[in-house]
This record gives C-alpha cells, sequence and structure tokens, in this order.
C-alpha cells in the first residue's frame, strides 16, 4: 500500500513531517507515483552494504589465490628436460607438487581446518586452498553469486599466472607441459562447483595450449610443428591469425602468441 | 421726457401743402369772393383737427399715467417678496437652531418599541399554541398510527429547526422560545418512541421472544409492528449523519443487551477483562450469528420496502436487518471495550493481546457479516480504531518495546550470527540465523497492525519499530564490515588497536565467512523487503 493524500500532507503520521517520513521511508512517499515501495531508502542502504561485502569479498578470494600461489610462482623447474621425450604428454605427468601434494594428505576439507590453521596453510598449496575455498563459498552463496565472485577472482589468477608464469618463464617441452597439466588441474576444479566456470582462465588455457605445440609434429597429426607455426605466426599479423585459427584459439592476438612462442627454450636458441 | 403742446404748429414758416391749398382755393379774383366761406371752411375743419387732437393728447395722457400705476404696483410686490423672504430666512435659522423635532422623535420611539414587543408577544404566543397543538395532535396518533403521528412531529421538528436557523443571523435572540420549542419537539420525539416501543416490548413479550426457533417466520402482526417502528423512525434515519440503531431492532436486542450486561459486566468471573478475547467476544459473534436466519428472513424485506429507494439504501446498517441487530449490541460491547481498555493500559502484555483479539473481532464482524458501521465509502472503523484513537500512543510504545526486546533476544543468542547453510536450499545465498530471525520478527510486527485502519497509525508503527530495528541491525552490519575493514588495512590495524586474535579470525575462509554472513544477511533483507513491497502484503 503506498501514502496516498487521504490524509494531511504536513501531518503523516501523527507528529512526523511529511519530510520526516519521506527520509525514514521512500522518496516516492505522498506522491502519487506508482514506482515508490516503502522500504526504498532501507533497501539502498542494505544493498550497499551487500554491494561492499561483495566487494570485499572478491578482493579477499584474490588475496587467497595469490597468496596460495606464490611458492608457485617461483617455482625455477619449467626448464627441466626429459631425456624421455615420449613423456610429454602432459596428462601422464603429475600435477606440481605445490598444487597438487596437500590432496593426497586430506581429500576432503573437514570444519575444523577453518579455525585451526595448520600446517597446510604453512605448505601453501595453491590447489588445496583453492578447493577449501570453493567448498566454503559453494556453500554459502547462491549460484549466480558464486559465479561470479569465482569468475572475478580467476581473473585475477589469470592475470597472475600470465604475467608470473608464461610471460615470465623459459619453458622447456616437459615444462610448457607440466604448466598445461597444473592448469588443467585447476580448471578441472573451477568446473566441478561451476560448470563452465573456467571460461574465466579461457586466454591463458590457450597460451598455454600454444605453449605446448611439439617440436616435431607427430606423422598424420594436424597440428603443426612448434618450428612451423612459430614460422608463420611470426610473418605477420594475418597469417598469425590464420594459425591461431587452426589451432582453434580465438583469445590470443597474433603479438599474445609472438610472446608465447618466445617463452619456449627451443624457439630462443 | 419731451413736453408736447397740443396746438402748437409751427406758423412762422410757409408750409408747402397750405400754400397749395391757398393756390388752389384762390385761383381767380373771384375767388376771394369766397374767401371768407373759405376761411369758415377752414376755421372749421381747424376746430375738428384740434378736437381731435385734444382727444389723442388727453388718451396719451391718460396711458401714461396707467403705466406709472402699474410700475409703481410690480415694485411694491418685489419689496413685498423681498421682505418675506427674510422674513422666512430669520425663521429657518431659527428652527435649524432648535432641537424640537429630535426630542419628538424620541418621544414616539419607546411607545413604537412596545407596540414592537406586544405584537411579538402575541407572535410568540401563537407559535407556542402551535407547537401544542402538533404535540397534542401527534399523540392521539399513536400508537395506532405513527405515520400520522410522524406528520405533526415532523411539522414541530421543521419548526425548531428553522427556529434555530433563524436565530443565528438574529444574533442568538430569543434563546428561551428556541430551546423550548426545540425541547418540546425532543420530548415528543422521546414520547413518541416510547410508546411505539412499550407496544412492540409487550407485542414480544407475547411472543415470547427471544425463546423462539431462530427459524421461525414471524407472524403478521408481529410483522407488522416491526413495520410501525421502522415507519416511526424512517425521517430520523434519513436526515441523521450519525448511525442510528433501528428502533425495533433496539427492542428486540434489549434481552441480549441485559445477559451481556450480566455476563460480562458484573462481578461475575466471565467479566475478566483477561477473558474478553476467550469468552467475550465469540459470546457476541455467537449471539449475532445464532439469530442471523431470523433476522434476514423476517425482516429484510421491510426494511428493502422502506429504505431501497433513499439515500441510506447502500448502508448495511439500514438494509440489512442483521447488521442493524449489530448496531444495536454495539454499545455495550463499546462499554466493555473501553473498561477492558482501561485494564489493559496498566499491563504491555494484556494490551497486545487484547489489542490484537479486538481487531480480529472487528474484522470477524466486518467479513462473516458485512458490517459496514453505515459508512459505505470506507467501511466500519471498528471498535480498535475508537480504542486506538484514545490509546494508540500506549499500545505502539507496548508493541514497540517487545519488539525491541525480542530484537535484542534474537541478537544475543548463540547462533545469530553463524551461517545458516540450510536456509533457501542449494544454490542460494545463505543468511545468518539471526538475520531470518530478525525478517521473520519484522513480519510478526506486520501481523500486529495490518489490521490498523488508519495509514497514519499503520506508519506509525513500520518507522518507529519495522524501521528502527532494520536501522539496528544494518549498523551492526556495517560495524561488522569496517572492523573487517580495519583488521585487513594496516591504517585499520594501528588506529584501531587490532589484536593477534581479530586478525587470526579472518584466516582462512574466516575472512570469507565475515564476508558472507554480511552479504547473505543484506541479501535476505533485501529480498524480503523487496517481496514485501512488490506483493503489497507487506506492513502498509
Amino acid at each position: 500500500m503506498r501514502a496516498k493524500k487521504t490524509e494531511d500532507q504536513s501531518n503523516l503520521a501523527g507528529g512526523m513531517s511529511y519530510e520526516q517520513v519521506k527520509d525514514r521511508t521512500s522518496s516516492s512517499v505522498g506522491t502519487e507515483e506508482d514506482g515508490g515501495v516503502l522500504f526504498d531508502e532501507t533497501i539502498a542502504a542494505y544493498s550497499m552494504r551487500r554491494k561492499t561485502a561483495l566487494e570485499f569479498l572478491v578482493a579477499a578470494v584474490a588475496e587467497s589465490h595469490s597468496k596460495a600461489f606464490r611458492p608457485y610462482l617461483q617455482r625455477p623447474q619449467w626448464t627441466t628436460i626429459n631425456a624421455d621425450a615420449s613423456a610429454t604428454d602432459s596428462y601422464q605427468l603429475a600435477v606440481t607438487a605445490e598444487l597438487d601434494e596437500p590432496l593426497r594428505v586430506r581429500l576432503s576439507p573437514s570444519p575444523d581446518y577453518i579455525t585451526s590453521r595448520s600446517s597446510y596453510w604453512d605448505g601453501s598449496n595453491a590447489e588445496q586452498v583453492m578447493r577449501r575455498n570453493l567448498e566454503f563459498l559453494h556453500r554459502a552463496l547462491g549460484t549466480a553469486v558464486f559465479r561470479r565472485v569465482l569468475r572475478e577472482a580467476l581473473e585475477k589468477l589469470q592475470d597472475l599466472l600470465w604475467g608470473d608464469v608464461l610471460m615470465r618463464q623459459s619453458f622447456t617441452t616437459l615444462g610448457a607441459a607440466q604448466f598445461l597439466r597444473d592448469l588443467h588441474a585447476v580448471s578441472g576444479l573451477v568446473e566441478r562447483y561451476v560448470p563452465d566456470g573456467s571460461g574465466a582462465l579461457a586466454a591463458l588455457l590457450d597460451g598455454a595450449k600454444l605453449l605446448n605445440l611439439p617440436v616435431e609434429s607427430p606423422d598424420g597429426a594436424a597440428v603443426p610443428s612448434l618450428k612451423q607455426a612459430s614460422d608463420r605466426i611470426f610473418t605477420d599479423n594475418a597469417e598469425a591469425k590464420r594459425v591461431l585459427e587452426e589451432l582453434d584459439i580465438d583469445t590470443l592476438t597474433p603479438a599474445n602468441a609472438r610472446q608465447i612462442l618466445q617463452r619456449r627454450v627451443e624457439n630462443s636458441e | 421726457m419731451t413736453t408736447f403742446s397740443p396746438a402748437n404748429f409751427p406758423l412762422g414758416e410757409t408750409d408747402a401743402r397750405l400754400e397749395d391749398y391757398l393756390d388752389d382755393k384762390l385761383q381767380s379774383p373771384m375767388d376771394l369772393e369766397n374767401l371768407d366761406s373759405l376761411v369758415a371752411s377752414v376755421e372749421t375743419q381747424r376746430s375738428q383737427l384740434q378736437a381731435q387732437l385734444d382727444d389723442v393728447a388727453r388718451e396719451l395722457d391718460e396711458a401714461r399715467r396707467a403705466a406709472l400705476a402699474r410700475h409703481g404696483g410690480l415694485m411694491g410686490q418685489i419689496d413685498d417678496f423681498h421682505a418675506l423672504q427674510r422674513s422666512i430666512d430669520v425663521r429657518l435659522r431659527i428652527v435649524a437652531d432648535s432641537d424640537a423635532p429630535d426630542e419628538a422623535i424620541r418621544r414616539l420611539d419607546r411607545p413604537m418599541k412596545q407596540l414592537h414587543k406586544v405584537d411579538l408577544a402575541h407572535r410568540y404566543l401563537l407559535l407556542l399554541h402551535d407547537a401544542d397543538a402538533l404535540r397534542a395532535d401527534a399523540r392521539s396518533h399513536l400508537p395506532q398510527s405513527p405515520r400520522d403521528a410522524l406528520r405533526s412531529y415532523t411539522t414541530l421538528k421543521r419548526l425548531a429547526a428553522r427556529l434555530r436557523e433563524l436565530q443565528g443571523p438574529a444574533d442568538e435572540a430569543a434563546a428561551h422560545l428556541v430551546n423550548h420549542v426545540a425541547g418540546i419537539a425532543e420530548s415528543l420525539w422521546a414520547e413518541m418512541k416510547k410508546t411505539m416501543w412499550d407496544e412492540f416490548d409487550a407485542l414480544l413479550a407475547r411472543r415470547r421472544w427471544p425463546n423462539v426457533e431462530p427459524q421461525l417466520e414471524v407472524d403478521d402482526e408481529w410483522r407488522e409492528g416491526f413495520e410501525k417502528l421502522v415507519d416511526l423512525q424512517a425521517p430520523e434515519i434519513l436526515y441523521s449523519p450519525e448511525v442510528v440503531p433501528l428502533l425495533p431492532v433496539d427492542v428486540m436486542a434489549q434481552i441480549f443487551v441485559k445477559e451481556f450486561r450480566y455476563h460480562f459486566l458484573s462481578e461475575k468471573r466471565t467479566s475478566d477483562p483477561q477473558q474478553i478475547g476467550d469468552v467475550c467476544f465469540p459470546w457476541f459473534l455467537d449471539r449475532v450469528e445464532k439469530w442471523e436466519d431470523f433476522f434476514k428472513d423476517n425482516f429484510s424485506y421491510v426494511l428493502a420496502s422502506r429504505f431501497g429507494d433513499t439515500e441510506v439504501s447502500g448502508k448495511m446498517v439500514y438494509m440489512d436487518p442483521l447488521c442493524a441487530f449489530i448496531t444495536s449490541l454495539l454499545p455495550v460491547m463499546r462499554e466493555k471495550v473501553n473498561a477492558t481498555a482501561a485494564e489493559a493500559l496498566k499491563n504491555p502484555s494484556f494490551l497486545s493481546s487484547f489489542m490484537a483479539q479486538l481487531m480480529k473481532f472487528d474484522e470477524d464482524l466486518r467479513s462473516r457479516f458485512s458490517y459496514d458501521g453505515g459508512d459505505t465509502e470506507k467501511g466500519w472503523g471498528g471498535l480498535a480504531s475508537e480504542v486506538l484513537h484514545q490509546h494508540f500512543d500506549a499500545w505502539l510504545k507496548a508493541e514497540k518495546d517487545f519488539a525491541l526486546d525480542r530484537f535484542e533476544g534474537i541478537m544475543s543468542s548463540q547462533d545469530a550470527r553463524s551461517i545458516d547453510y540450510d536456509y533457501g536450499g542449494p544454490g542460494k545465498t545463505k543468511p545468518t540465523f539471526g538475520a531470518v530471525r530478525v525478517t521473520d520478527l519484522l513480519r510478526s510486527v506486520t501481523a500486529q497492525y495490518e489490521r490498523v485502519r488508519r495509514f497514519s497509525h499503520k506508519l506509525r508503527f513500520l518507522i518507529d519499530i519495522q524501521l528502527a530495528i532494520l536501522d539496528e541491525f544494518h549498523d551492526r552490519l556495517r560495524g561488522s564490515l569496517e572492523a573487517y575493514y580495519s583488521i585487513n588495512s594496516m591504517v585499520g590495524r594501528t588506529l584501531h588497536g587490532v589484536t593477534k586474535e581479530q586478525q587470526a579470525a579472518l584466516e582462512g575462509t574466516g575472512a570469507f565467512e565475515t564476508l558472507c554472513k554480511v552479504f547473505g544477511s543484506s541479501d535476505h533483507v533485501v529480498s524480503t523487503l523487496k517481496d514485501w513491497s512488490n506483493e503489497e502484503v507487506g506492513p502498509l
């Protein structure tokens, strides 16, 4: 029901002025407009708190991830050379220890880790922290909000891994495979909570895919070798776009692609 | 003036005409012979002329004298006139200086007034005589023919009204007379009603009312008795701005009013104010319900035939005999309610439950029996609005104290700040237990006042209680965010002296939990309020 002009406007509620009522309820009190609701002002105030809480939450999740990924970023082993060239299929690799180890220690998070911040934290295990975070947010937040928080947090994680790993490190075939393996572990985790949720990491995944081009193209495979692809991508933008299209990569620019290909030790030799 | 000599011919000069004359007469010497005769002839002519001349001179002289005399008369008249005017002027001055005429008017004044008074007194007497005659006439028609009695009564009533009307412009004159006539009209009306009342009451006694079956079809005499009373009252109903109980229904309701007093306004246990909701209201509603068919089946037609085409045809209190029955029972209930309200003011929790019960009672009369209190636009205000008109502030305070106590209770309960993970099922944002209970509390406050009729009263509830609680809860959520911010920022940590424990609480998912509580609870409040606004079933 709305405040209509049925009673004296200057004294809507015994002793309260029209302006007071208006301030306390809705700017549409006393008007004939039908759009206003009595709780407008209160709803606005609570909405502000909700918005702030959400902003803080996104920042907290991103902060938690970046802390958790810190040891991973400092891992110096991207240039490892594997004598056995056939073992570079990323799916046969184990997930990097800094991501994976605690998964084996405790497979499902139990409530007490929240209060007793024990050794897992000190282990700084990124995937474990992510799993724990997602598990918590999944329970506490509605689907749409959870998706939004996750997307924003993953975008920040993508920036981090893009800048501090993909664009900074040099990769051997094995190192590249390891990186891709690790990213798949992360996106697999995300997908378990939010279908298609790893879309926020698309550029990073595309980058890792490009980074993983084989030194020699396997017989009969449609995949170009690292050298073939590099030659064409460095030719000109049009050619680079064609290669990316062939590789089904749509999130990278030719400039991105060139930067990524230069991270392969084979290309810098 | 030139002197005029009568025979003054100039002899010294030769007149041409004389010469011609002489030449003519003396043309020959012979003619000289005739000179004597000629001289004689001339002499004759001369004397004749002289005589004529004398005559003319005399006449002229007379005319001159006459003119002189006439002029002298005119001057005399003018002098006389001036003298007269002077005399008038003098007299006027004397008259103007004198006050004799005013004196005369003053002397006439009092007798004139007395004459007027006598005339007025005469008219007074006539008026009083008329009033008495009208009263006698009205009396003579009762109880057989109330319509005839009404004619005289109506005339008398109009007379009284007209007098009252005229009294205003006449500076409230004749107060005694006006009041007297009005008094006669009033007492006659009471007397007429009493006469009819007694007759109908006697009939009811013979019919053993109310010890009859509610399905009974009343006999003709009963119905006619009912009609007669309605006829008597019809003009009063049509011209009264307030709701008037129907006379015949009033007569029939008396027995229930007495019963009511016996049970609920006595020393009996059933009179306990605390029992009003459990015993008194149900008793009232039972009586109304029991006689619903009886009243409607037997008397609806009478009322429809009397009021169907009148201005009151939309009012249930006149068209529906059951509503009229309620009108007749309400005064005693009002008495009971007022007595109970006086008790309830001493006990806030009783006041709270009493108001809820009273509003329910009002609503029952409205919804179950279509009672409209004679107000076709806004419907019946109800006994609750009468109580609230006097005691709204006390009631509001009682409800506010309860609600705020309850709020504090919710906030201090152990799990208030825990997230309710089972709320709303999977995929829904989870509020804290506290937030859910706060909105439940707001809803129950709404239930307390949703039947209140006055918008301003509802608004006071909304603002004084519901918005107060919402503000309080909001402040806690904001405080929570501010604390989080302090602990998380270097500036905050130094400024606010954040402890290691506070910092430790935000480790792991601790920070998320703090933020999700605020987020989930704000979200819950926002969506609850929006639902209320959209459904329009909320507080107002």
